[in-house]
Formats: structure tokens, C-alpha cells, sequence
């Protein structure tokens, strides 16, 4: 691995573009991309694992990561929705895109919230997509529910931070990518700092191992910290427990992108059916017309919400939540229907309907899970009464 | 060699089990390799971590959540998400006195008719006004609930859905759009309630204003007062503010009290009997600061420092707004039904859009909102019967209004002519020691009685009105 940090120079304010997409536009230049340079590796990123550096590079180039960025554009707004609309079309035709997608959304997002000096070092180069980046957040997210410790401790020296311990299972990582995580401070396990850890950092290690069932072509590594030292010219903010309050509803946000991507995709997989099979698949529940009711519902509820991603209340992230647990719902009952539709054709190791089936698994599970959500909805319902 | 039982370690990041007795024979350790004997650079065969992740396997499994586990809790099921696709459904939006009342209605016109309560509250059932009176009466928050949501849908034969904000109204597609996903609707009605005013209020405490206008709110006041003496500062000399007042100072608690008008109750009462009202606060110790508004409230020496416009301070435990309420509109107002000050709807509580009523303090009918419990049930009733075909429409009477300040209690009906007419209109039928006795002869009816005399409105309102 590399030995000197590489910090990049600051943003040149040329490279921001210089006029605004519609979200329109944007997802037509992001479908592009799908169509042209994505489709053809779908089957060999789901089956080798095979990652899909240069369409990521490319939907950075067609502006698919940046509309949630006030910072990295030139009318200085947000458009939550617009960055949920181009990850769907993404998650569309193939899922592990869609979540490097989220992981490298999520990753600037954290930047567009922390502090100046990171933001102006690493914002553009994550909105354009000429870096690559990750979120090891789902620790932190579980940690702050009660269901598992913190992994990372950080120590404070002269000029940032040493940070020691482990991460599992970090996505869109790569030795020349950089990622979002949170560690508590040595001998204050109350203080927690929220950082950008470089991969190319000596004593940073990545570490391959399981294989997944699906989501494979996502560079997906165990993360080892020794004695890795973080410059405060990488401290998104030296108050992580605050942090997480002001980014956590950006976060889940982003994640509707895959969510409604693939039930999208797995309504299309029954239609596609239709003109064949749809004699007998009229006897089938979960329709596609009706599934695409209800899709629709919840990505009108998504865009509402998402105009307002700077809210912090309990109350609003509840809501998130909430719609969070539906579409992962929604996913299981699309994939399993998207699976019937189809018969045995859909039971082809080449066939989209059962990858969309491994892949709907992943909206259900990833962190918040299902059961995590359905917790968290708890907790704050008891704390209300 | 040892004699030790084998033991079994388990990665605290995927639960990977490391069993002594079996080894990791694929990662170089055949059977009987103690935890000792492992190498530092191990790597977990599932997540890829090291030996240091590993931790002794528990005997016992995790302590189960001590929250209510979906089979226990009172909504089973209720984290899932439901779908409701009757386009029979009358569904009611809030569980405030309004929704609940046509909910009453509706069931005992229709007992087979599907009816769904969405809100976005916990939906308890209480009497809202006992919010004013609850401490002088020594009432937990809890005992002033009535039923659970889930109780009185029961009991109506009703489905109800709580926590659920609608973020959405699609009358293209009859739909309401939530958190939880969308619901389909046959007829709709928006009890949406009020919210208490913003005021523009600087410093590092201006978070910390409390504004109490419903269950969940009244829950954190009482909260911050139980268990000692506070003073508290309130904003707003109006019915609330003055409700409050009295409960407050009643339960030895300490006020002050901020209006920008010179008299309280100025909107509702003549001047003489508001300088009565404020005359027995007086005794109770009340602090008037009139004629001035809050400019600030910052932190101070573990309480607050409230700021007035003028530049004088109070030192307080709590700053409580009480400054008038103002109708929820908004997702009518997105959905491009008429909205004024309320949604307007007419004498059958019809808004702009077919199939949606309003009522409650969310609308306005000829140009009022009719914020009390009279009314409202009244308008619940004129929906119900107009969904069954019953040609009863809602009369827009002048409300009969109770003032809950056992200092002074007051029962006024059409306080605006009340506040605003001269003396020389106002008929004075008794006035003494326990009270006061005031007719208004102009051409619509208007009177105020307080002290002894108040237990008379009910009857002198329907000599009036029937």
C-alpha cells in the first residue's frame, strides 16, 4: 500500500458545472449510462463480482451524484429527489451498482455536513465521481441503537487523530477510495469524531473474504485499523454523536433510490410476462398494477420527505423510518411476485427475475434492517407514551 | 497439553462461531487448536476479521428487549406496513374531539360502514379542555385519558392507524399518501386540528419555548413542573393563557404573564369584567407584564433568562406560549382545495374538493373557525348525516364559551360583540359580590356572566338559540 497520504487540492470552483440539470435531464443522462456501459456487465457483476469502476466514473461524469449536494452546485440548492430518481434507475437494472451508487452519495453527503476544510478538499471529487467513496456507518448506526459497541477508537495527537480496530464489510471500497465512519475517543467512550478515512493510509488495511449471494461487485472488504493516522484535514466533525443527528435522515433518504429501483425493476420482470402468461398469472396476488400502486405512494412520500432532508426531528426520522420498513416490505413482496410471474423462466441462472430476488433480500437487510427498524419504531413509540 | 473443556468463540461482527473442539481446518488450524494457539493474523473465514474480534460464546442468549415485542403490543402488527384499497372507505384524519366525533357519528348511522382513523398522534382519546384544569385537580397526564386509540376503535368497530403523518393528498387518485404508504378513500374528512403560534423569539433558549396544545405536549410540561415549585412565564393572555394561569398559580406554582394587549381575554370580554379577571390574578400573586412581547430567552444559571422587548428581564423556569392558535392547512392547501384562515367548507362541512369535509379547528365555515367542543360535535353530526343522506346541515351559531378560571369563571356567547361594543349597549341584570350578570340588546344576541352567575349560560344560550 502507499506510503504518504494523499490530500487533494482544493476544489477549483471552475470544475463545478455550470449550469443546473433538471432532475428530468439527469435521470435521462443517467439512463444512459444504464443502457450504454452498465447493462451489458450486469449478469458478470452479479455472477464474477466483477466491479463496475468505469461506470461509476461514467454516471459521475453524467452529474448522477451530485444533486443532493448544495455545495457542488452552482444554484447552491439541494435536490434529494433528483439523486433518489438516477439511483433507482441505477438499482433499475442491477442493484450492486445502485448501492456503490448510494455508498458513494452517502459518502459526499457526509462531507456536504461536516466541516469546511474536508468539505473543500474531497466534496468535488466525490460529487464527480473521479474519487470513490464508501459509508462504515452501519457500526455507528447499530451502535447508537443499542445493538452492537462502536468498533473504532481514536486517539488525539499533535494534527488529527490514530484510530485502531476493525470494520466488517465496507462497500465501494478500493485502495485509491476513500469512506465516511465514526470512532469513539480513547478514554471518552462518550466523544465519538466523524471522519474521512483515506484507503490508501499506512497502516490501513482491506481485507477480502465471504461471498455474498448477491450485491458481489461492490468491493465489499473487511477494514483493519493500525495505528492509522487521520489528519484534521479529514475531521467531517469532532462531534460525531451530533453529526449523526443532522446526516441520519440524508442517509436513509438515499436509500429509497435502491429500494424503489428494484421493486421497480421486479413489476417490469411481471410485465414483461404478461403478454405471454398473463391467462394464468391473473390468478396470481401482488399484480403488477397493484404493486406499482403502491410503489408509487411510497416514492410520492419519499420525494415529499426528501424536500426537507435538513430536518432534524425525532418525529421526521420516524417517518423515515417508517417508509424505509415499507419499501423493504414492499421489495420482498415484488421479487416473490416478479418470481411467480415468470415460472421457471425466472429460475434460469440467467434470469433477471431470480437476481432481483437475491437482490430485494439486501433492501430488507441492509443496515436499517427490517428487524432493526422495526426496533428503533419501538423504542420511540415507548418513549412517547 | 490441558485438560480444559474445549471452548467456543464467536466474531463479534458476524457471529462466525470458532468452536475449539472443531477447529478452522480451511484456515490452517486443524481440531483442538485453543484460542491461545491461534495465530494474530487469523482471519475470520466470514467477514475477514481478526482473532482480536473474537469473543467467548454467551451460555445464555442476549437479554430479550424489554420493549413490547409485536405480539404483545396493543396494535399487533402495527410496524407493518397495511394497505387499504376500499374505495368504500370513509377515512377520518386526526384523533382530536373532531375526528373521533364523526367517527361516533358515522358508526351509529352506518354500522357496516368501513371506517379508517389516521393520525398522526398517538390518537389517545381525552377531553382536551381538562388540559386547563388537570393540576388544580391533582390529574396525572395519564388519568386524563379516556381510552387508547386502539380501545375506542374497538369499541366503534373502526380500524385505526396511528403515528402516521399524511404527507399527501392525491384527489386525482382518491389517495392520501403517508409514511406507512398510501390509503385509498371513499369519502374523506380532515380533522387536522391547530397548531399554537410561532412567535419570533431570539437566544441560545429559544428552543426550549413550550407550546401546549395537545396530550404529548402537556406531557412534557408536566413533565418539567412535577416535583417542586416553578415560576413559569406565559405568553398570551388569552383563554388559554389564562386557563393556564389560574391551574398554575392553583397548584403553587409562580407566573408572569406577557401579552402585547393591555387587558387579558381582550378579544373576548368587555374591558370591566377582563379588569375583574385580572383583579383576582392579582391576589394570586400573578406578575402582568402588558403591553410588551418577548424579545429573547437565553440560558442562565441552570434556568432561563426571558427578555422583553422593553429590556427588562425575568428570570424563569419556563417559558410556556400560549399565543393563539392557527388552523392546519397546508396538505388541503397543496392539494388545491380553497383554504382562508381554514379550509373552507360549507354548512354540510363540504370542502372545494368532492368527497372531502372539514371540520374542527382546521376549518372555517362563512368565514369562522369554530374551535369548541359544542360546534365541533355539531359539524360531526352534519357530516355523518350528509354521508348517510340526511339533509342536516351544521347551523354557524355563535359559540357559548367556558372560561375554566375557578378564580373567576366566566361563560361568554359572542365575544366579539362582547369585547368590542360600547357600555351603553350592555344591559347589566345583576351585579354584586358573586358575580355579574351582562346582556347585550343590540340585534344578535351576546352575554357575559361570571362568578355565580355563569352556571346560568347553558340555559340563557338556549333561550336564545334554541
Amino acid at each position: 500500500m502507499s506510503a504518504a497520504i494523499q490530500i487533494p487540492e482544493p476544489t477549483a470552483a471552475g470544475r463545478i458545472p455550470p449550469a443546473v440539470q433538471t432532475a428530468d435531464e439527469l435521470v435521462a443522462a443517467t439512463r444512459a449510462v444504464v443502457e450504454h456501459e452498465l447493462a451489458p456487465l450486469t449478469a458478470r457483476i452479479d455472477t464474477e463480482g466483477l466491479y463496475p469502476k468505469t461506470v461509476m466514473h461514467s454516471l459521475g461524469a453524467a452529474g448522477a451524484f451530485r444533486p443532493h449536494l448544495p455545495d457542488a452546485r452552482p444554484d447552491g440548492r439541494h435536490d434529494f429527489g433528483a439523486a433518489i430518481r438516477a439511483m433507482a434507475a441505477v438499482s433499475h437494472e442491477c442493484l450492486s451498482t445502485g448501492f456503490a451508487t448510494w455508498c458513494q452519495d452517502t459518502c459526499a453527503w457526509y462531507l456536504q455536513m461536516g466541516e469546511a476544510e474536508a468539505r473543500d478538499l474531497w466534496l468535488e471529487q466525490l460529487a464527480s465521481g473521479r474519487v470513490l467513496g464508501g459509508t462504515g456507518m452501519s457500526n455507528t448506526m447499530k451502535a447508537f441503537s443499542g445493538i452492537e459497541d462502536l468498533r473504532l477508537t481514536g486517539e488525539r495527537v499533535d494534527g488529527g487523530y490514530i484510530v485502531n480496530g476493525s470494520l466488517p464489510w465496507v462497500s465501494n471500497l478500493g485502495v485509491d477510495h476513500v469512506f465516511g465512519s465514526l470512532f469513539t475517543l480513547s478514554g471518552d467512550t462518550n466523544r465519538t469524531v466523524m471522519a474521512l478515512v483515506d484507503c490508501s493510509s499506512p497502516g490501513f488495511t482491506l481485507r477480502q473474504s465471504a461471498h455474498f449471494v448477491a450485491l458481489e461487485g461492490t468491493r465489499t472488504f473487511a477494514c483493519l485499523f493500525d495505528n492509522v493516522f487521520i489528519p484534521d484535514a479529514h475531521v467531517i466533525d469532532h462531534d460525531g454523536a451530533g453529526f449523526l443527528r443532522r446526516a441520519r435522515a440524508g442517509l436513509v433518504l438515499l436509500q429509497f433510490g435502491m429500494g424503489a429501483g428494484n421493486i421497480q425493476g421486479c413489476i417490469d420482470v411481471c410485465r414483461g410476462a404478461e403478454t405471454l402468461l398473463g391467462h394464468v398469472n391473473q390468478f396470481l396476488d401482488d399484480r403488477p398494477d397493484e404493486l406499482q400502486e403502491e410503489l408509487d405512494d411510497i416514492v410520492e412520500a419519499v420525494l415529499t420527505l426528501a424536500e426537507t432532508p435538513y430536518e432534524t426531528s425525532e418525529d421526521f426520522f420516524r417517518e423515515i423510518l417508517q417508509l424505509r420498513l415499507a419499501a423493504g416490505e414492499l421489495a420482498l413482496r415484488a421479487s416473490q411476485s416478479a418470481m411467480l410471474h415468470t415460472g421457471a423462466k425466472g429460475y434460469l441462472s440467467s434470469a433477471p427475475a431470480q437476481r432481483k430476488l437475491r437482490e430485494s433480500y439486501f433492501v430488507a437487510i441492509v443496515t436499517p434492517a427490517t428487524k432493526h427498524l422495526r426496533k428503533e419504531l419501538a423504542r420511540i413509540e415507548a418513549e412517547e407514551a | 497439553m490441558t485438560d480444559a473443556p474445549y471452548r467456543k468463540w464467536v466474531c463479534d461482527a458476524c457471529g462466525y462461531i470458532y468452536d475449539e473442539a472443531k477447529g478452522d481446518p480451511d484456515g490452517g488450524l486443524p481440531p483442538g487448536t485453543r484460542y491461545e494457539d491461534m495465530p494474530d493474523d487469523w482471519q475470520c473465514p466470514l467477514c475477514g476479521l481478526r482473532k482480536a474480534d473474537l469473543r467467548p460464546l454467551p451460555d445464555a442468549p442476549a437479554a430479550v428487549s424489554d420493549l413490547p415485542g409485536p405480539a404483545e403490543s396493543a396494535g399487533s402488527g402495527k410496524h407493518r406496513s397495511r394497505r387499504f384499497r376500499s374505495a368504500e372507505h370513509l377515512i377520518i384524519v386526526g384523533a382530536g374531539v373532531a375526528g373521533w366525533s364523526v367517527a361516533e357519528a358515522a358508526r351509529r348511522r352506518d354500522p357496516s360502514l368501513p371506517i379508517l382513523l389516521v393520525t398522526a398522534c398517538e390518537g389517545a382519546v381525552y377531553a382536551k379542555p381538562s388540559l386547563s384544569t388537570a393540576l388544580a385537580h391533582g390529574r396525572a397526564p395519564a388519568e386524563l385519558v379516556d381510552a387508547s386509540a386502539e380501545e375506542r376503535a374497538a369499541e366503534l368497530g373502526i380500524e385505526v392507524l396511528t403515528r402516521t403523518r399524511v404527507l399527501k393528498l392525491d384527489p386525482a387518485k382518491r389517495r392520501l399518501i403517508t409514511a406507512r404508504g398510501g390509503i385509498a378513500y371513499g369519502r374523506l374528512v380532515l380533522a387536522l386540528g391547530a397548531r399554537q403560534r410561532r412567535l419570533d423569539i431570539d437566544g441560545d433558549a429559544a428552543d426550549a419555548v413550550l407550546r401546549v396544545n395537545d396530550l404529548r405536549s402537556y406531557r412534557d410540561l408536566r413533565q418539567r413542573l412535577d416535583g417542586g415549585h416553578r415560576h413559569i412565564t406565559l405568553l398570551g393572555a388569552g383563554l388559554i393563557g389564562c386557563e393556564l394561569a389560574d391551574d398554575l398559580t392553583a397548584a403553587g406554582h409562580r407566573v408572569s404573564i406577557v401579552d402585547p394587549g393591555q387587558r387579558p381575554l381582550a378579544a373576548l370580554l368587555p374591558a370591566d369584567v377582563a379588569e375583574r379577571l385580572r383583579e383576582r390574578f392579582d391576589t394570586k400573586g400573578v406578575d402582568w407584564r402588558l403591553g410588551q412581547t418577548l424579545a429573547r430567552v437565553d440560558h442562565a444559571d441552570g434556568a432561563l433568562r426571558a427578555t422583553l422587548a422593553d429590556g427588562t428581564t425575568i428570570a424563569t423556569d419556563l417559558v410556556l406560549s400560549a399565543a393563539g392558535l392557527l388552523p392546519i392547512t397546508e396538505p388541503a392547501a397543496r392539494a388545491g382545495i380553497a383554504v382562508q384562515r381554514g379550509i373552507v367548507a360549507d354548512r354540510r362541512l363540504r370542502t372545494s374538493l368532492p368527497d372531502v369535509y372539514a371540520l374542527g379547528d382546521c376549518a372555517e365555515v362563512e368565514g369562522r373557525c369554530f374551535s369548541y367542543i359544542e360546534p365541533i360535535r355539531r359539524q360531526a353530526e352534519a357530516i355523518a348525516a350528509d354521508i348517510a343522506g340526511e339533509d342536516a346541515p351544521f347551523l354557524p351559531l355563535p359559540p357559548l364559551v367556558r372560561i375554566k378560571t375557578p378564580s373567576l369563571p366566566i361563560s361568554v356567547c359572542n365575544g366579539q360583540i362582547a369585547a368590542g361594543a360600547d357600555a351603553a349597549h350592555w344591559q347589566r341584570v345583576s351585579d354584586g359580590a358573586d358575580g355579574t350578570r351582562l346582556e347585550h340588546t343590540g340585534t344578535e344576541p351576546a352575554f357575559v356572566l361570571t362568578g355565580s352567575y355563569a352556571q346560568l349560560g347553558t340555559e340563557l344560550y338556549r333561550t336564545h338559540f334554541g
